[in-house]
């Protein structure tokens, strides 16, 4: 029933022009109401907008706006789907980390909406996209800011705790700002690339983790979202943003089932479009583009020079043994050479590359 | 043409941003010189489809001056967030 009312909505809202649709009809909460939950009179609608391989979440409710980064570099789509549904003015732009896949247009989402304060890891990159962003804040007397775990901000009603990183290390890629945000009773999490060892400071600061939505870091890749943080957030829904046919085969598959074993509803931008949760602070709904299952990206890539056992026994015909044989005796310089492990035939070899997954960069 | 190591993807692919020629090379990163780390920049050319690159150290070395200092001036400006609770 659940699975054709979303199909009924993304199909209105096909008809109305990708609006979400806001019919008291098709209204359908997810969860039913508690007359002791606090219901908010302005509704929040949080958009995980579609913008190919890259990132980009914008929150709505009551006059205000946080975006959390602002998409790929390459691209226009978080600007143009900004201003496509009306949206001026920006409390906070959040940039998790400077990848160019993150901060991609944050400088020009600065430039052309009127953005009070900008948040930045502060871990200083060298690359134009990043400069830029640091030249407009500059030049637009944007707020600029540097958000600690521990760190708690009220944008109207929704209330925001960072939970990582508590300080800086230099190592600028791991250390994405990572925050809970709460309205009502509904609660989102965001970790922006954050990797396993991090989600792990963050169980360990002691902070409630706990979130009715997830977003899965590092688009649905392995290197995000462990078993134990999923145990903690503890979420109904697990929503990650990857480009269909992106070269790096996220989001993978291990992370989509590790979720649904979780009990969430996983879905993802390169199957669903952009994806929307409207809450009233009590109950929420899920609104995509398009009615879809998420699925393991393509170009998938397991390197067996660097590859986990877990991951080596993805690749057909390996198991635990010749998974543990594979790391003893590699690097391999293709993958022919692991004929070289004892019980690997050349028909194991023309399976492995049939199914596409095992390759080799040393 | 000049580009710069953005970040190391899964398997260690290597992302090389082009911004002038707008465009991104992905490569295994033992493919690039030894040295090089994300926020390098490089010298890149070009022959018959195939990249070479050559560590650009003094681009890099300019780019982190300028980050670094700009950084420095927006940290002094800032008053902190107004939307912190206290």
């Amino acid at each position: 029933m659940k699975k054709l009312l979303l199909m009924l909505i993304a199909v209105l809202w096909v008809i109305s022009g990708c609006q979400p649709v806001s019919d008291p009809a098709t209204e359908q909460p997810a969860k039913q109401k508690d007359p002791d939950e606090e219901t908010l009179e302005a509704l929040l609608k949080v958009h995980y907008i579609d913008v190919g391989q890259g990132d980009a979440t914008l929150l709505e409710f009551d006059g205000h706006a946080i975006l959390i980064d602002a998409g790929n570099w390459k691209s226009t789509e978080a600007v143009d789907y900004l201003k496509e549904i009306g949206i001026k003015d920006i409390d906070i732009a959040v940039g998790t980390h400077p990848d160019a896949d993150h901060i991609g247009q944050l400088a020009q989402v600065i430039g052309e909406f009127h953005v009070d304060e900008v948040w930045l890891p502060g871990n200083p990159s060298t690359s134009n996209t990043y400069l830029d962003v640091l030249q407009t804040i500059e030049a637009s007397g944007t707020g600029y800011y540097e958000p600690r775990a521990g760190g708690v901000f009220d944008v109207g009603k929704m209330r925001i705790d960072v939970l990582y990183p508590k300080e800086l290390t230099g190592d600028a890629n791991e250390e994405s700002i990572s925050m809970k945000l709460t309205y009502g009773d509904i609660r989102f999490v965001f970790t922006g690339d954050a990797g396993v060892k991090e989600e792990q400071l963050m169980i360990d600061s002691g902070a409630n983790l706990q979130a009715e939505i997830l977003h899965l870091g590092h688009h649905g890749s392995n290197t995000s979202t462990s078993n134990a943080f999923l145990e903690a957030v503890a979420p109904e829904i697990a929503i990650y943003s990857a480009g269909a046919d992106n070269s790096y085969g996220h989001p993978h598959a291990e992370v989509i089932a590790a979720a649904e074993n979780a009990g969430a509803e996983v879905y993802g931008t390169d199957v669903n479009g952009t994806i929307i949760v409207e809450t009233d602070g009590s109950s929420f709904r899920v609104v995509t583009e398009r009615e879809d299952v998420p699925t393991e990206g393509e170009n998938r890539c397991i390197n067996i020079n660097i590859a986990s056992t877990a991951e080596l026994e993805q690749i057909t015909g390996i198991g635990e043994a010749y998974a543990a044989e594979i790391i003893r005796l590699r690097p391999f310089e293709t993958i022919d050479e692991l004929t070289e492990i004892k019980g690997i035939g050349p028909g194991t070899i023309d399976a492995i590359k049939e199914q596409g997954l095992a390759c080799i960069e040393e | 043409m000049k580009g710069y190591l953005d970040r190391i993807e899964d398997g260690g692919r290597a992302v090389i941003i082009l911004e002038e020629q707008g465009f991104e090379i992905i490569l295994p990163v033992s493919n690039l010189p030894e040295g090089s780390r994300v926020n390098s920049w490089f010298h890149i050319s070009e022959e018959n489809g195939d990249f070479s690159f050559v560590l650009d150290e003094e681009e890099q070395k300019r780019k982190e001056q300028l980050a670094n200092e700009m950084t420095r001036k927006l940290r002094m400006k800032s008053t902190g967030s107004k939307y912190k609770r206290h």
